[in-house]
C-alpha cells in the first residue's frame, strides 16, 4: 500500500504537472532564448514551462500543507473501459489505411461497444453492423468522404510480403512507424 | 451603413434554401444533442466540424452554431422530462422544471423554456447586431500591445470563473498554453516539440486535442457512471400557458435575459455561469422563495432566458476579437481557421456577408427551434428511451472517422486516442478542462503578441503600463483575480457554482 501523501490527487496531480513543465523545460532549453527585444524560439517556451512548472510545485505543496489524504482511485471496470475505447481509437488511427473503412470500423465500434458491461454478445454484434452500416452510409454515400471501403492490406498476398519498404507505405505512418 | 442595411445583407445570404437548410440542419442536431444526456454540443460541434470543410464559410458557421444554441433548447426538454440535465447549462432548470412535471405541469414548463429561451434568444441576436460593429472597429485599432493584454483578461476570467480550483484551473490553462507551443514557430521557422513527426510540424491539431479531452474522455466519464435503469418520462400534458402564468414568466424572462447576456459575453462564462446567476436572482426577489425547488415557475424561465441569451453572446468576443469566451467558441474560431478566416476583427469589416448572414440565421433558428421543441416534442422523448450503451459505440465512430478527414491523418487519430487518456486523467485528479482548451487556442496568439509588442518597444515590459487600454485590461484582470482569491467573495463563488 502507497503511503496517503501519494495517493492525495493534488498530490500525484501537481506531481504529474511538475513532470510535464520540467520536461517541456528540458526540451525548450534546446532552443536559442534570444532576448526580449529579440524574442528567440525558446523564449516563450521557457517562461510558459516555468511557470507551469511553478504552478505544479504550488499545488503539491499546498496539498501536502492542507494534509494528505487518499483519495479514489480508478476502479478497475474503469480500467477495462478505459483500454477498450482507447484501444478502438488507435486500431482505427493505426489499420484505417491499411486495412481501409470498412474492416476498421466494424474492429472499433466491435471493440467500444464491448466496452460498455450492459451490452451482451448478441448486442454488441447487433450494434457493430448497425453503426459501420450506417457510418458507411452517412459518410461515403452521402457526403462522400474520400476514404476508401477497403485498403490495400485487405489484399491478403500483402500479408506475406515480406519488404520492408512495402510494410512501411502500407501503415503510411511516414518517419513514425 | 445602417443597421437596416447590414441586416438586408445578412437577409439575402441567410435565406437562401441552401443556408436555410444549414440552419434548420444545424438546429435539428443541436436539440437532438442537448436531449441526449452524455452527448453535449462541444463533441458535437467537434464531431461536425470536418463535414462543413467543403460548405462556404457562412454555411459552416451557421450550422455549427445552430448547433450550440439547439442544444439549449433540447436540453431542458430532458432536464424537465427527465430530471436530467441532457446539457450542462439545463442543470438549473432540472430543478424546478422536474417538479413540475411531477404535479402534471410539464407542459407549461416546456412552453415557459422554449418561449422564454425565444425572447432571450432575440434579444441577445438584436444585442450582438447593434454591439459587434462598434466593438469591432474599436478592436481595430488594437495594437500588439491592446491584444496580449486582452488575452491575459481572457485566460484570467476563464480561470477566475471555472469551476473548483482556481490554482487548478490556472494550471490547465497554462498546460493549454504550453501544448499550444508545438508546431513550427512562426517567426524562426524553429521545430518545437515535434519530435521529427512531419504531422506534428503545423502543431497539434485543435479538433484532435478537443475531441480526445471533451469527446472520448467523457464517453469514459459516462461509461463509469451509467446504469441500467428504466428511464421514466413523465407525461407532457398541455401545451399552453394561462394569461397568469404567462404574466408570471414575463419579468424572470427579461431579467434572465439581461442576467445571461452579460454573463455570455465574459470570458469563462457563457451559458452555464448564466442559468446558475439567474436562478439565484429568481429566488432573491421572488415574494414567495420557498415555493423555489418545489416547482415555481419563474425558475425555470429565468435561468432558461439566461442559458440561451449567454450562448448567444458568447459569439461577441469572438466575432469582434477573435477571442474564445469559452471551449465551444474556441471550436468556432477553429472552425474559421480551417476556413482560411483570421477571426478578428476584420471579420466583421471584411466579411459582412457572412457575420450578417449569422447573425439573421440566429433569430432564424430560434424561431425553427420553438417550433422543433414544442409540438415536437413527442418525437424527442422517443429519442430518450435509447440508451446510452447503444450510442456512444456511434460516437466512437464517428469522432474516429471526424478527426482522421480533417486532414487525411492517422497521426490525428492517435493525438486524439492520447488525449482521450490525458482527458481522463485529467477528470480523475479533478480538473476542470475547460480552461486548457482556451489556453490551447490563445497560447500561440499571446506568444505572437508578445513578440511584437516587446520589439517595438525595444524589450522593455514596461509597454505594458504604459498604453492606456492595455492598462486597464490587466487592471481589470488583476481585480477579477484578487476577487477570487480573497477567501470571503470565494466562499459565495463556491456557493453560488455549487448551488
Amino acid at each position: 500500500m502507497l503511503p496517503n501523501i501519494l495517493r492525495s490527487r493534488d498530490v500525484l496531480g501537481g506531481a504529474l504537472i511538475v513532470f510535464i513543465g520540467a520536461t517541456s523545460l528540458y526540451l525548450a532549453s534546446d532552443f536559442s532564448f534570444g532576448t526580449s527585444r529579440r524574442m528567440g524560439p525558446g523564449y516563450f517556451p521557457v517562461v510558459a514551462s516555468s511557470i507551469l512548472l511553478c504552478l505544479g510545485l504550488l499545488l503539491m505543496i499546498m496539498a501536502i500543507w492542507r494534509g494528505a489524504v487518499a483519495e479514489g482511485h480508478a476502479s478497475p471496470i474503469e480500467l477495462r473501459n478505459f483500454l477498450q475505447i482507447i484501444g478502438a481509437t488507435v486500431f482505427f488511427g493505426i489499420f484505417v489505411r491499411s486495412l481501409g473503412l470498412l474492416p476498421t470500423l466494424l474492429v472499433t465500434v466491435f471493440l467500444s461497444a464491448n466496452a460498455s458491461r450492459f451490452n451482451s454478445l448478441r448486442m454488441t454484434l447487433l450494434l457493430t453492423v448497425c453503426i459501420t452500416a450506417f457510418c458507411i452510409a452517412v459518410f461515403i454515400l452521402a457526403l462522400g468522404l474520400p476514404l476508401q471501403l477497403f485498403g490495400p492490406w485487405s489484399d491478403i498476398r500483402q500479408w506475406f510480403e515480406h519488404d520492408a519498404a512495402a510494410f512501411s507505405r502500407a501503415w503510411n505512418l511516414g518517419d513514425v512507424a | 451603413m445602417s443597421l437596416i442595411d447590414n441586416l438586408s445583407i445578412g437577409l439575402a445570404v441567410a435565406f437562401t434554401p441552401a443556408n436555410l437548410l444549414y440552419c434548420f440542419i444545424g438546429a435539428l442536431f443541436g436539440t437532438l444533442v442537448g436531449v441526449l444526456p452524455g452527448l453535449g454540443p462541444l463533441a458535437s460541434i467537434a464531431m461536425l466540424l470536418p463535414l462543413t470543410f467543403s460548405l462556404p464559410p457562412e454555411s459552416a458557421l451557421i450550422m455549427l452554431s445552430g448547433i450550440y444554441y439547439g442544444a439549449q433548447y433540447g436540453g431542458s426538454t430532458t432536464a424537465i422530462l427527465l430530471n436530467l440535465p441532457g446539457e450542462s447549462s439545463s442543470v438549473v432548470t432540472a430543478i424546478d422544471g422536474y417538479k413540475m412535471a411531477q404535479k402534471g405541469k410539464a407542459g407549461q414548463a416546456l412552453v415557459t423554456a422554449a418561449l422564454g429561451s425565444f425572447f432571450a434568444g432575440s434579444v441577445a441576436t438584436l444585442l450582438i447586431a447593434v454591439a459587434a460593429p462598434p466593438l469591432a472597429r474599436a478592436a481595430l485599432n488594437f495594437g500588439a500591445t491592446e491584444y496580449f493584454a486582452l488575452m491575459v483578461l481572457g485566460l484570467v476570467a476563464a480561470i477566475s470563473l471555472a469551476s473548483g480550483s482556481v490554482l487548478k484551473a490556472f494550471i490547465m490553462a497554462t498546460l493549454g498554453i504550453v501544448l499550444g507551443l508545438a508546431g513550427t514557430d512562426v517567426q524562426t521557422a524553429v521545430p518545437r516539440y515535434t519530435f521529427n513527426i512531419p504531422e506534428l510540424a503545423d502543431g497539434i491539431n485543435f479538433v484532435a486535442i478537443s475531441m480526445g479531452v471533451f469527446g472520448i474522455a467523457e464517453i469514459l466519464r459516462n461509461l463509469t457512471s451509467e446504469s441500467t435503469e428504466p428511464v421514466r418520462v413523465h407525461k407532457v400534458g398541455r401545451l399552453r400557458l394561462s394569461v397568469q402564468e404567462f404574466k408570471q414568466i414575463i419579468p424572470p424572462v427579461i431579467r434572465g435575459t439581461g442576467i445571461g447576456s452579460v454573463l455570455g459575453i465574459l470570458p469563462g462564462g457563457g451559458a452555464l455561469l448564466a442559468s446558475f446567476a439567474a436562478y439565484a436572482v429568481e429566488k432573491k426577489v421572488s415574494r414567495h422563495p420557498q415555493e423555489f425547488g418545489q416547482g415555481a415557475i419563474e425558475g425555470v424561465a429565468g435561468p432558461e432566458a439566461a442559458n440561451n441569451a449567454g450562448a448567444q453572446t458568447s459569439f461577441i468576443p469572438m466575432l469582434t476579437l477573435g477571442i474564445p469566451s469559452n471551449p465551444v467558441m474556441a471550436l468556432m474560431i477553429g472552425a474559421l481557421i480551417l476556413q482560411g478566416i483570421q477571426p478578428g476583427p476584420n471579420v466583421v469589416v471584411n466579411q459582412p456577408q457572412l457575420f450578417w448572414s449569422l447573425i439573421v440565421s440566429m433569430w432564424v433558428g430560434n424561431l425553427m427551434l420553438v417550433v422543433l421543441n414544442l409540438p415536437l416534442v413527442g418525437i424527442w422523448v422517443k429519442m430518450l428511451a435509447v440508451p446510452y450503451h447503444a450510442l456512444f459505440p456511434a460516437i466512437v465512430a464517428f469522432t474516429c472517422i471526424g478527426v482522421f478527414s480533417v486532414n487525411n491523418s492517422s497521426v490525428d487519430v492517435l493525438v486524439m486516442a492520447i488525449f482521450g487518456f490525458v482527458g481522463f486523467v485529467l477528470i480523475k485528479l479533478e480538473f476542470e478542462p475547460a480552461p486548457l482548451l482556451l489556453g490551447f487556442i490563445l497560447g500561440p496568439m499571446m506568444e505572437e503578441n508578445l513578440r511584437r509588442a516587446l520589439t517595438l518597444s525595444r524589450g522593455s515590459y514596461t509597454v505594458f503600463f504604459t498604453n492606456t487600454t492595455s492598462i486597464i485590461l490587466l487592471a481589470i484582470s488583476v481585480v477579477m483575480l484578487a476577487l477570487v482569491l480573497i477567501p470571503a467573495i470565494r466562499a459565495r463563488r463556491d456557493e453560488a457554482l455549487v448551488e
